[in-house]
């Protein structure tokens, strides 16, 4: 039989058909949803724009069991635990208010930007990144439309909370997000009620148990701190002196003593009230002068600037290391669980005491998490509803502390007491599994500092009380940083981002500087360097921005 | 005879230097993999403090319980084994169907194929467009994602291109004349006597396949469609924090990140399958591996 080339060119064909198919950029148009929220791209929801104001002549169901809302949220982060919607606070929040989620997390960095660009949503977006993009009335709603539009409550959304939302908002007056965290210094004075806990901020954590075997040297300034570790380097040559959580807390404790606040605060008061680079501070120099100290005694090891946060936590609480640079709120406690556990049952870690300026206590935060609803969400006041539930103090204790009665019950001062269940699990770490109290979009630090604190013997956190009566947010500093893709984003980046900015990294070969002469050079080229990039004028550019937030908060 | 073949000092001394040097790049090959697994079988908080070389210090099951009470784990592995298998058998069928076309010179319009193709191969639209591709095939969030995008592998089909140039045209020819047509040709003739092109094709698009974890994080919301790379990836970037971001302080003081000894577990799950299979399919990888690089 001949070759049969018509066959064989039809049967090639055929193949190269279907392979140009899979190949060929098709035409998304008129796609059809495979997600969770629904078959509209953001961009057509936005350009219809009617149809919110339609919905908004009818009226809006209040949040109840009868009326059952489901909306799918995406959390854009990769640690963040919250990949189900069981356990007893989801169960309770649905019995309550009929809203369940379904929660997804992603594992890449790129996901929430692919998902943005494919118009591919989920009804709830929320994340720390992204923030100025998702904040455009083409991807999520204006929450204050919302309000508008469906007759709700005007105060809904608090006025700091919106005012800080705009921060990062492409559209003049409006605010597309809830903050999660976010607590002016007014509610972190609300502490000294309960008379327990603290933000978390920067802290010294050593063993109690050998530092008394040392006569317990006095802790009077940081230089009598830093003399205590140096004496604990010669006293306990086999243990790690001292380690620290890369760029989280990292060497906060020593920050805020010398009145930098905490690390975030890349912008800081100066001694006459202007806000300065954190670099130009007087004490800056200092600062960096008690790690170069640390490090060149051999107190702090190289590896530490590699190791990942479990690593560092693990040190101390396996009895390998005297000291931690951590934070506050319990993290002594759990330490000191582990280590009496697994080590020495006579071991004890104490928290070293404030030691310098109680004022330089304070961060520049506007909250940790913002929400976004985006234009994907079927139902967007329900959905506001239920973020502003989260706002209230209903929702707040329910997110953060369980039910009252069963998880906490409160005194007659308004003070919790949490089940031993509800303690047992932090300290299992199993409160995941059991309560999932990760849905809190508008949860307060203040609450959280309370829950976590229950257990803490106050003898062993001698700086809580200080702390607790100086501790500030001032929140006008980050206001000010610059929206994201703009020119003064790319030098405030390049300068300050952590830890890939020019101060961290140069800050890393100063604190591992082979001698003081070394030291002072890197130091002075870090000015020059940093000159070159556009120091002074962000530096200007901050200035006013400061100054306008500052006026926006009231301050 | 005999003394022809007896060894001289040099050759004892040469020997001696290759063993040696094929030891140590053994030992820094298996080394790493077999530290995994102890450290996948020793407590976690304790793991974290080093020192441990060749056995647990505190042996424990519990990161693998930890792991397999978790179901989803479970399902992850039904998920990946059935698009592995599945994956490879229709990619092994689909590239070298399109090779053995585009290898035949008589092909109408074979450059202007190869051109498209070779294009596309160099030039990619990116994740989005990407994205966009799938979602007006409908393949978003299906199975079918993870099989239908690699059912054409353009690598490996230009290397069966020139495997399947290589083979004597005596043997079409033939058996043209004995009457079959090219379908038969092709099953009959060309399949068997391609099996290392086969082989190696099936086992290095195995490996990708059960490796994979990107599409079912980027193309996957339905958590029953989980791969296992995808689990493993998630127990590693629960460790991972940006420090950029305002959550920064939140997760560095509050979040237990997983413990090394558990992302090990979980890495020794998903590569031992995959592992254990590659002995079987080494001596096609060898002949493989120099498949399409001399041309007669």
């Amino acid at each position: 039989m001949p070759f049969n080339h018509k066959r064989f060119a039809s049967l090639t064909s055929l193949a190269m058909a279907i392979i140009m198919a899979l190949a060929a950029c098709g035409n998304s148009s008129g796609s059809a949803n495979s997600g969770n929220a629904g078959s509209d791209s953001p961009a057509a929801s936005a350009s219809s724009g009617s149809s919110a104001a339609e919905t908004a002549k009818e009226a809006v169901p209040p949040l109840s069991p009868d009326n059952p809302r489901e909306f799918s949220v995406l959390f854009n982060y990769s640690w963040f635990p919250a990949d189900n919607f069981n356990g007893v606070i989801p169960e309770e929040i649905t019995k309550r208010l009929g809203v369940t989620l379904k929660p997804s997390v992603v594992i890449d960095n790129q996901q929430l930007g692919t998902l943005i660009a494919s118009g591919d949503l989920p009804d709830i977006i929320a994340t720390s990144d992204l923030r100025s993009n998702l904040s455009s009335s083409e991807l999520c709603y204006d929450l204050g439309g919302i309000i508008e539009q469906y007759g709700l409550d005007p105060n809904l959304i608090p006025k700091m909370h919106q005012a800080s939302a705009m921060s990062f908002s492409q559209d003049e007056g409006k605010y597309y997000a809830v903050l999660s965290h976010f607590d002016s210094t007014e509610d972190w004075r609300t502490l000294e009620n309960y008379n327990l806990g603290a933000p978390t901020i920067g802290s010294l954590l050593y063993r109690h148990d050998l530092y008394e075997q040392m006569g317990s040297p006095k802790m009077e300034t940081m230089d009598d701190v830093i003399n205590m570790l140096l004496m604990a380097k010669d006293a306990f040559p086999e243990l790690t002196t001292a380690v620290f959580i890369p760029f989280s807390t990292y060497f906060e404790y020593i920050r805020c003593n010398l009145g930098m606040g905490n690390l975030g605060c890349t912008f800081v008061e100066s001694a006459s009230g202007d806000w300065i680079p954190y670099v130009k501070h007087e004490n800056y120099k200092q600062y960096m002068q008690y790690i170069y100290k640390l490090f060149s005694a051999g107190c702090i090891p190289a590896d530490n600037w590699a190791w990942d946060i479990s690593t560092s936590a693990s040190m101390l609480s396996q009895g390998q290391a005297f000291a931690a640079f951590s934070g506050c709120q319990g993290n002594a406690l759990a330490a000191q669980i582990e280590l009496q556990r697994d080590v020495d049952p006579n071991a004890y870690v104490y928290e070293a005491p404030v030691v310098g300026d109680p004022d330089g206590y304070y961060m520049s935060d506007l909250g940790f998490m913002s929400t976004f609803i985006t234009k994907n969400c079927k139902d967007p006041a329900g959905a506001l509803q239920f973020l502003a539930w989260t706002l209230t103090d209903e929702g707040k204790k329910l997110t953060q502390w369980g039910r009252e009665g069963h998880e906490y019950t409160l005194d007659e001062n308004g003070n919790p007491t949490f089940s031993k269940e509800w303690n047992d699990a932090y300290l299992e770490n199993t409160y995941q599994e059991i309560y999932n109290p990760f849905f809190y979009f508008g949860a307060s630090r203040v609450f959280e500092a309370v829950s976590r604190c229950q257990d803490i013997d106050e003898a062993t956190t001698p700086n809580y009380p200080v702390i607790r009566a100086h501790f500030a947010n001032k929140p006008w500093m980050s206001y000010a940083i610059p929206v994201e893709g703009s020119d003064e984003s790319i030098i405030y980046n390049n300068l300050f981002a952590n830890p890939s900015g020019l101060f961290f990294t140069t800050e890393i070969k100063m604190a591992t500087a082979s001698s003081e002469e070394e030291f002072e050079s890197i130091y002075n080229s870090m000015f020059e360097e940093a000159e070159k990039m556009g120091l002074s004028t962000i530096e200007a550019y901050m200035k006013d921005k400061i100054n306008e937030a500052k006026a926006i908060y009231g301050a | 005879m005999r003394r022809a073949n007896r060894r001289t000092m040099e050759d004892k001394v040469l020997d001696a230097i290759i063993f040696a040097i094929l030891a140590v790049v053994f030992v820094a090959s298996v080394y790493p993999f077999f530290l995994a697994i102890v450290l996948s079988f020793n407590e976690g908080l304790d793991a974290q403090l080093g020192g441990i070389y060749l056995w647990p210090r505190k042996p424990t099951l519990q990161n693998y319980e930890q792991l397999f009470k978790d179901l989803s784990w479970v399902k992850a592995i039904g998920v990946t084994a059935a698009r592995t298998v599945l994956g490879s058998f229709l990619t092994v069928m689909f590239t070298s169907v399109v090779a053995y076309g585009l290898s035949q010179r008589e092909l109408i319009g074979r450059k202007a194929y190869m051109g498209v193709i070779i294009f596309a191969m160099y030039f990619s639209g990116g994740i989005i467009p990407y994205y966009a591709v799938l979602r007006s095939l409908r393949l978003l969030n299906s199975f079918a994602v993870y099989i239908a995008p690699s059912l054409l592998n353009i690598f490996y089909m230009l290397v069966a291109i020139s495997f399947f140039q290589g083979l004597p045209s005596e043997l079409n020819e033939s058996a043209r004349i004995d009457g079959a047509g090219e379908i038969k040709i092709f099953s009959s003739i060309v399949i068997p006597v391609s099996l290392p092109l086969i082989a190696t094709i099936a086992i290095f698009t195995s490996v990708g396949h059960w490796n994979s974890w990107y599409d079912s994080a980027f193309f996957i919301q339905n958590d029953n469609l989980r791969t296992l790379a995808y689990k493993l990836m998630a127990v590693i970037r629960r460790s991972y924090v940006d420090f950029n971001s305002a959550a920064a302080t939140e997760a560095g003081t509050r979040i237990k990140a997983t413990s090394l000894s558990v992302q090990l577990a979980a890495m020794t799950i998903a590569v031992t399958p995959i592992l254990a299979v590659y002995p079987f399919f080494q001596r096609y990888i060898i002949a493989g591996t120099t498949l399409g690089s001399v041309k007669g």
